[in-house]
């Protein structure tokens, strides 16, 4: 009986041990993204809501044509359930205008996937249709999507939109960086090449940083003193300087620094355990205790005999 | 193109003769060529069409360096460019000789963000990690004048949509207003 306890014991302690092992030795808490990827530098300061990017996001990605043409601006008026207009099934970007007190114009901030360095669609898909490519993207598999839409719960910012208009081909629908058309090739995005002021600045993501900061640091009375996705959701490949504080400007300023892959992952550490050792481990139990059953009524016939 | 070809020939020789028979220029002093009358901005046309751009009207209306942050020839009394130059470039520049040419083209690059430009900064020392490229430094020479003295702002008041364009703005009809089913009911 004394052994049969030490070997519980030693068991358990193994397996505790096993599991805490297990969520040390993950990698992504470290994970600075790839090295030379690819981003975009979004400067508010400069955007003049002209909807161009708009235009070169549908022809290039082939999308649906819109219901008004992309020099209406009446679209900055429309509100859908109370909200400004957001990347649907058949817009992968969109342009809104906002309206910070301290401005006297309207501010433009165009909305896409910001393509985060540890995505929480790909991390949340467990059929593996998401990949962050080594130049920055965060594309999609139509081809081995289940349509759960644990993406579209998963994703910080609300990207990932889904086909439900089409009975035969649902899919996930999203910006993908442009990435088997001109990213792959070293072009810049579509929307990038079509802007007028070059409110879009396409480069590595580490040149980017660096032109945000300079930008920054000489004129610091025309922007906040922030780069937004520097460090929100774990770093985002698409960043944005903004004049006005950025809540002003729709963003989420809640959304945490960390990847949101770290929230999940000591909890995700635990199901190889639970799955590779509890089922041994209590069939063990059970075995036990069914031969000392087996035993104490062997017994017990022995003695009535 | 054979029109604007042609064009481009008399200006060059315009310009040389120009330079050459200028009045008031010594031999020692730089000398500087008569900017040109009419320029047409074609190396960008793609949803929009070229621009016509009358030089000599808008050199009327502004002084150089309202353009142009680059000067050719010696700063003197009738071309006081330096107070006019951004203090922040004068850190580095206050020494700087007079350029060779003041054409935007020749530093801002059409290319802008494709992958030749996109290594440059792999020069440790480069201090202008961020410069602009041709079609926003042609937007931000025009767009804050035409703001201030509120004329015209719109797009195809300079340049023309071209079919194109009418395509990638998904415009329908020749009115440039989108057809709309719903005009009908």
């Amino acid at each position: 009986m004394i052994n049969r306890r030490h070997f519980m014991k030693g068991g358990l302690a193994a397996s505790t041990i096993g599991a805490l092992g297990l969520s040390k030795k993950s990698e992504a808490a470290d994970f600075a993204g790839y090295p030379d990827s690819m981003g975009v530098l979004v400067d508010l300061s400069r955007c003049i809501g002209c909807r161009s990017c708009e235009a070169a996001c549908n022809s290039e990605q082939q999308l649906p044509p819109p219901e008004k043409p992309f020099n209406d601006f009446s679209v900055f008026e429309e509100l859908r359930h109370g909200q400004k207009r957001r990347p649907d099934e058949n817009t992968y970007t969109v342009v809104n205008s906002y309206d910070p007190p301290a401005l006297d114009h309207p501010l433009f901030r165009k909305i896409q996937c910001n393509h985060c360095l540890e995505p929480a669609c790909l991390t949340s898909c467990f059929v593996n249709a998401y990949t962050k490519t080594p130049e920055g993207a965060v594309i999609y598999n139509p081809d081995v999507c289940v349509g759960c839409r644990n993406c579209m719960i998963a994703c910080p910012f609300y990207i990932p939109a889904f086909r439900y208009s089409s009975a035969f081909q649902p899919r996930i629908m999203k910006c993908v960086f442009c990435h088997d058309t001109r990213l792959r090739e070293g072009k810049p995005p579509a929307c990038v090449e079509s802007c007028p002021v070059e409110a879009l600045t396409f480069g590595r993501r580490t040149d980017l940083l660096a032109m945000g900061k300079q930008r920054i640091r000489q004129n610091p009375e025309s922007y906040v003193n922030h780069i937004y996705g520097e460090h929100e959701a774990g770093g985002t490949a698409w960043m944005y300087l903004s004049p006005a504080p950025f809540e002003q400007a729709g963003f989420d300023t809640t959304v945490p620094n960390e990847p949101i892959l770290n929230y999940v992952k000591d909890f995700l550490s635990f199901v190889p355990m639970v799955l590779m050792i509890w089922p041994a481990l209590f069939a063990g139990f059970h075995l036990l205790a069914k031969r000392k059953n087996d035993n104490t009524s062997a017994a017990t016939q022995d003695n009535e005999e | 193109m054979k029109f604007e070809h042609r064009k481009m020939v008399i200006a060059m020789v315009l310009l040389l003769a120009g330079s050459c028979f200028a009045p008031g220029i010594s031999p020692g002093q730089y000398q500087y060529a008569p900017p040109p009358k009419e320029i047409t901005i074609d190396y960008l046309s793609d949803w929009y069409g070229p621009v016509q751009y009358n030089h000599e009207k808008h050199a009327q209306r502004a002084d150089c360096q309202d353009c142009h942050h680059h000067t050719t020839g010696p700063e003197d009394s009738e071309r006081p460019f330096r107070k006019r130059v951004n203090p922040a470039c004068l850190v580095c520049h206050e020494q700087s000789p007079p350029s060779e040419t003041v054409s935007c083209k020749q530093c801002h690059t059409r290319q802008q963000f494709y992958p030749g430009e996109v290594v440059k900064s792999d020069n440790p020392v480069l201090y202008h990690i961020d410069r602009t490229g041709l079609k926003r430094a042609y937007h931000q020479a025009c767009m804050p004048c035409h703001l201030e003295k509120r004329t015209h702002t719109s797009c195809d008041s300079c340049h023309a949509l071209t079919e194109k364009g009418r395509q990638a703005y998904q415009l329908q009809d020749k009115t440039g207003q989108k057809e709309s089913s719903g005009q009908n009911e």
